[in-house]
């Protein structure tokens, strides 16, 4: 099986177990490679420990020079695995609608969506 | 009957032959360029409402345990769509769409097509993965559509 399909897999596999709430996301400063002399921001990191192993999701803004000083910047979802120096070891941005479903359902449970609705619904 | 009549004869059988040639070749290059310009116009529109129903399908997934019918309609939809691109597309990604409906609802005795319903909740996570892919590979289509 390729890395792609793996990857895909993965994904799909860290969605179901989020869904399911045995795998736990929370928000976190961003490696410092992703964030440091890059032309790239990222505004929201999430991050996971699943057997052994960090993961974290991000929102990626990054920046496409048109001109010497023209640019614009385009959104995008990244998936990496983090050494325990905080190293990014491998990073995915290629854009699937799952990873986009997965930033999504980890954001959610990260920001305790369910229970905040909840608890202002309540009288 | 003088030969220069006969030799005539060959050639407006030889021409006949060639323009029905030239007049093939230019109904499937007249085809092509039909299924271009459509792709170009709605491959972009369908490629939007697949990646929503694409989301729609994982969201109603995890809520299979407690309501299974709402993620076997949001297949129900993808299925329409693919259904809908299908004749629109190129012969390799047209091979991939056929083969994700195949799978979506595979042939049982041959013939006869089993029902969306009849999946397992592990087989529509799968379809999702698989289908994640193939809208990855449209959205790359759509993207070399405007090129062409």
């Amino acid at each position: 099986m390729s890395t792609e399909n793996k990857t895909a897999q993965l994904i799909t596999k860290l969605i179901r177990e989020t869904a399911k709430g045995n795998v736990k996301w929370v928000v976190e400063e961003a490696p410092r490679s992703l964030n440091y002399e890059t032309e790239q921001s990222v505004p929201l990191y999430l991050q996971t420990k699943y057997k052994d192993k960090t993961l974290g999701i991000y929102d990626l803004r990054s920046k496409h020079f048109t001109d010497v000083d023209e640019y614009y910047w385009s959104e995008s979802i990244g998936f990496c695995i983090v050494d325990n120096k905080g190293r990014v070891v491998w990073e995915l941005k290629e854009y699937s609608p799952a990873l986009l479903d997965l930033f999504n359902t980890a954001r959610e449970q990260a920001a305790g969506i369910d229970d905040i609705l909840d608890n202002l619904l309540s009288n | 009957m003088p030969e220069w009549l006969t030799d005539l004869n060959k050639i407006g059988s030889i021409s006949s032959i060639l323009g029905l040639v030239v007049t093939i070749f230019l109904f499937i290059e007249a085809r092509k360029i039909r299924n271009s310009f459509l792709r170009r116009a709605r491959l972009p529109e369908i490629n939007k409402e697949l990646v929503k129903v694409t989301s729609n399908v994982s969201e109603q997934l995890k809520n299979w345990d407690a309501e299974k019918t709402p993620a076997l309609e949001a297949f129900s939809n993808v299925k329409a769509l693919l259904e809908n691109i299908k004749p629109k597309l190129p012969s390799e990604e047209k091979r991939k769409v056929g083969d994700y409906l195949n799978r979506l609802q595979p042939k049982k005795y041959l013939f006869i097509k089993t029902s969306i319903s009849e999946l397992s909740e592990d087989a529509a996570w799968e379809l999702y993965t698989e289908l994640s892919g193939l809208v990855t590979s449209l959205q790359q289509l759509a993207k070399d559509s405007k090129w062409d």
